[in-house]
Order: C-alpha cells, then sequence, then structure tokens
C-alpha cells in the first residue's frame, strides 16, 4: 500500500513541476483567448477597476 | 448428587440443579466453587455436594453474544464459556454496564472475556504487582507486569447478574473497587475486595476474529466509545498515505521555493515609455512558445489609476495576436487603524505566444480619467508557476497531519476529554 501511494504521490510531484514549468493554467485568459483567435479586437479588462 | 470432581469420578457434562432439578452442563474444572442454576438462580457449592447457598430469581441476562458452552479460541488458547456475570458501575456520574464471561481452558485454567460497548477484551490474573501502590491518580504511571500503564479509571464494580460455573462464591450485589490502568493494547487491573487484592492483565481482542472463532455471527451494534484498552487502527491507507504525505511535502515545498525564485523568468527586455498619450512601443523575440511569457507594468501611480491599452504584433505576419487593456492602481492613506494600502503600483499579463518571432507590444493611455505617468514595461519569457507545487504541498502536509489529528481525536475519545472540550 505505501508504496502505490509513493508512486501516486510522485506523479502528482511530477505533474505538478510540470504543469509549473510549462506555465499551465497561468495565462490571463482575455489574453490567451485573444491570441488563440488569431485576431485582435478588445477583449475586456484585465486587473483593476476602471 | 455427587461431585463429578471428586477423586475417581469421571467427569460428567451434565448436572441438575439441586433446586429446580433443571439440566445444567458441568464444563468447568474442579476449582470452579460454584454453580448458579440458568433456569431458578439458584447458587450452589460445587465442593460441597451442591448444596444451595442463595437463590437469586428473576436476574435479567445482560446483553451479550455468548452463551455457556461456547468453546473458541481467544489468544490462541481454545477456551470454553462455562459462567456469566453482570457488572454494573458509576464512573464520574455516568452509569455503565458490561458483561464478563468466565472461561475455562483445561491448559491455562480461568480467565474472562468481557463484553462491553461492542468491544471484546480478555483478562486473567497476574501475579505480577504494580510497583506503586492502590491509589489512583489520573493519568499517573503505573508499572506492572513489564509494562508502563497510565492509570485510566477507577471505579466499584456491582454484580448485576450471575449463571453458570464460576471460581468463587458470589453473592447478588457484592462489590469491588477496581483501579484500571491502560497501554493499549493491554490494560491491568488493581482489583480490592473486602478480604483480598487481585491483579488482572487484560488484552484487547480483534471482535470480528473472536466471535468468527466462536462461530457467532456479528450481527451486534457497533461499538459508540473508545475502549481504553483498544489500539489505534488508522488501516493501511491512511498510514501509508500519511507516511507518503511526510515524505512529499517538504519536497513539494523546496521544489515550489526553487520555482518562486527561478520561475520569475529572465527578462527579454525592459523599457520606459514616458508620453503614453502618444504611445510607445517595443519589440522583443519570443522563442518558447511553450512556455509563459509574462508583461509587467510599473507605474507611479498614488491615490490613483492609470489605464492602457495594448496591442500585442506578430512582427513577421504582422498580425494583431491580441488587443487588451489593464489598469494600475494604488491607494494610501490613515485612518483609526492606522496606515493603509490598497491595489498596487504594477500590474502582470502573462500570456503564451502563439509561435516563436519577434513580437511588437504598443501601449497607450487607454482613458481620459487615467492618470498620465510614464511606465516601465518589462517582458519576461520562461516564467514558471510555483502554484501547484505549493497547493501540492498543502495537501500532502494535510495527508501528514491527518493521522495526527485522527490519533488525537481518538485519544481524546479514549479519555473522554472530547466531552469536556465539547460542554
Amino acid at each position: 500500500m505505501t508504496r502505490i501511494v509513493f508512486v501516486v504521490f510522485s506523479l502528482a510531484t511530477g505533474a505538478a513541476t510540470y504543469a509549473g514549468i510549462a506555465g499551465i493554467g497561468g495565462e490571463d485568459k482575455q489574453i490567451a483567448n485573444s491570441i488563440r483567435s488569431g485576431s485582435g479586437g478588445r477583449v475586456g479588462y484585465i486587473g483593476g477597476v476602471k | 448428587m455427587t461431585d463429578p470432581f471428586s477423586p475417581g469420578e469421571s467427569r460428567v457434562a451434565a448436572i441438575n440443579c439441586t433446586a429446580c432439578g433443571s439440566p445444567l452442563p458441568a464444563l468447568a474444572g474442579h476449582r470452579a466453587r460454584a454453580m448458579v442454576c440458568s433456569y431458578c438462580g439458584a447458587v450452589m457449592d460445587r465442593h460441597a455436594g451442591y448444596g444451595i447457598l442463595a437463590r437469586y430469581r428473576d436476574m435479567q441476562r445482560p446483553d451479550g453474544p455468548f452463551t455457556i458452552g461456547m468453546g473458541g479460541e481467544v489468544l490462541g488458547v481454545e477456551q470454553t464459556i462455562v459462567g456469566i456475570v453482570g457488572i454494573r458501575a458509576t464512573i464520574e456520574g455516568a452509569g455503565y454496564g458490561w458483561t464478563n464471561y468466565q472461561l475455562y481452558s483445561p491448559t491455562h485454567g480461568y480467565s474472562w472475556l468481557t463484553w462491553s460497548d461492542g468491544h471484546l477484551t480478555h483478562s486473567r490474573k497476574t501475579r505480577d504487582m504494580p510497583e506503586t501502590g492502590g491509589t489512583f491518580a489520573y493519568k499517573a504511571p503505573l508499572n506492572a507486569a513489564g509494562r508502563s500503564f497510565l492509570m485510566y479509571e477507577q471505579y466499584v464494580a456491582r454484580i448485576t447478574y450471575l449463571e453458570g460455573e464460576l471460581t468463587w462464591v458470589p453473592s447478588l450485589g457484592d462489590s469491588t473497587r477496581v483501579i484500571e490502568a491502560i497501554d493499549p493494547p493491554y490494560g491491568y487491573g488493581v482489583v480490592i475486595g473486602a478480604n483480598e487484592t487481585e491483579f488482572e492483565f487484560t488484552s484487547y481482542l480483534d471482535r470480528a476474529g473472536t466471535l468468527a472463532a466462536f462461530g457467532v455471527d456479528d450481527t451486534f451494534a457497533r461499538p459508540t466509545t473508545v475502549h481504553g484498552t483498544q489500539p489505534f487502527l488508522p488501516g493501511a491507507l491512511h498510514e501509508a498515505v500519511s507516511k507518503a504525505g511526510t515524505w512529499f511535502a517538504p519536497v513539494a515545498l523546496v521544489l515550489g521555493l526553487g520555482f518562486l525564485v527561478v520561475g520569475a523568468g529572465n527578462t527579454i527586455t525592459e523599457t520606459l515609455v514616458m508620453d503614453t498619450d502618444e504611445g510607445g512601443s517595443i519589440v522583443f523575440p519570443l522563442d518558447r512558445p511553450d512556455r509563459l511569457a509574462e508583461l509587467r507594468l510599473r507605474a507611479n501611480v498614488r491615490n490613483s489609476w492609470a489605464w492602457y491599452d495594448m496591442e500585442l504584433i506578430h512582427e513577421d505576419s504582422e498580425e494583431t495576436v491580441a488587443e487588451f487593456d489593464g489598469g494600475i492602481e494604488y491607494y494610501e492613506g490613515y485612518d483609526s487603524d492606522g496606515s493603509w494600502t490598497e491595489g498596487s503600483q504594477t500590474a502582470t499579463f502573462r500570456f503564451k505566444p502563439p509561435a516563436a518571432g519577434a513580437y511588437r507590444l504598443t501601449i497607450r493611455t487607454g482613458d481620459p480619467q487615467s492618470a498620465r505617468l510614464p511606465v516601465q514595461v518589462e517582458v519576461r519569457e520562461n516564467v514558471m508557476l510555483s502554484r501547484y507545487l505549493f497547493g501540492l504541498a498543502a495537501f500532502f502536509a494535510a495527508c501528514a497531519m491527518s493521522l495526527w489529528f485522527r490519533r488525537s481525536r481518538f485519544e481524546a475519545r479514549r479519555w473522554g476529554e472530547d466531552e469536556e472540550e465539547d460542554e
């Protein structure tokens, strides 16, 4: 049982390390959506209060 | 009636009650002193021709899974249940009851199997006397039988039910003072009677295994309490998760701190746009489309805000890949609680470039009401995220702590200290 849990925790640590290096989920959404759509256009407010 | 254990007599399997004539199993050895009729409550002297010593009618048999005559293995020894004794006690103002089953083994003699709130324990007399006297002190150490016990509770036990063959001649209502000490899964009891003091060594039993050994289906209610001698058994999975959490929490924490240091990435370019009304542009290369890039703005706003319109253009294709805006706001002041601040003089925007190559960022004031201040623009590449590792470190730490927390709760229930907390 301990071995299985150690393997699972190792995989989780590896996945978190990979996600951290690759920056998965770290993009600001509005910019990311705009970049993926490949076009410009106002994409809303990012941070702050206007 | 003859004594079946007199020299020269062969052992018989049953006798008839000398009071009511009911057949009673004779299962115990010669040392058993009394036979209590299951039907009429007559207490007979086994060593004096089963003469009637007392008679207790209408006794209510206490709850329990066993009956006289059942046999099974307890702690590796084949045992037979030969007698039943019901006990009541008042401990710290609360009434408790349990059932003692007199066990007999031809090779190991007499001992007790106790059923208490669904817990099963085995007790035997011991000659190992405690190093301290018979004074009770809560959680005080009591060394005996080669073990270090802690004093658990003391009470006066009173007999409420009698049945079968017993090693002494009991009377209904007899009472003894008992001091119990524990070192789970073991216990040590000092039983102080009117004429003598005895010492008992108790072992907590696996309920399912013991009931199965006696051929009893476990249809009884689960325990509602933690027994004094009950060991804390968290289960293999929880132990493994806690152990792994102990190892992995610091690993994830160190990795997270490492990411915090090196994950800020490397600066590609840094410039100051003086006139944001006129606007400015910066050209910079981004070589890793699989990594996060970061645009960091800094303006010396104070009790004001600045808003910027930005456009990110891929230089080779002249395609606008993103148009976005964002602001910086920062306020500070003093009030009755002291100084306060709100907001920040920096703003960051993270993105993944759609392709490697040169990019141009244009920036200008995006709102007429905006403060007009020079803005420092910094572009960084290879930005890493430490949030996942910190989150995982917190999860692993929770896994490690959960066993400690569960054990603490278990011990609090054992010692009745959770009730005090609830109150």
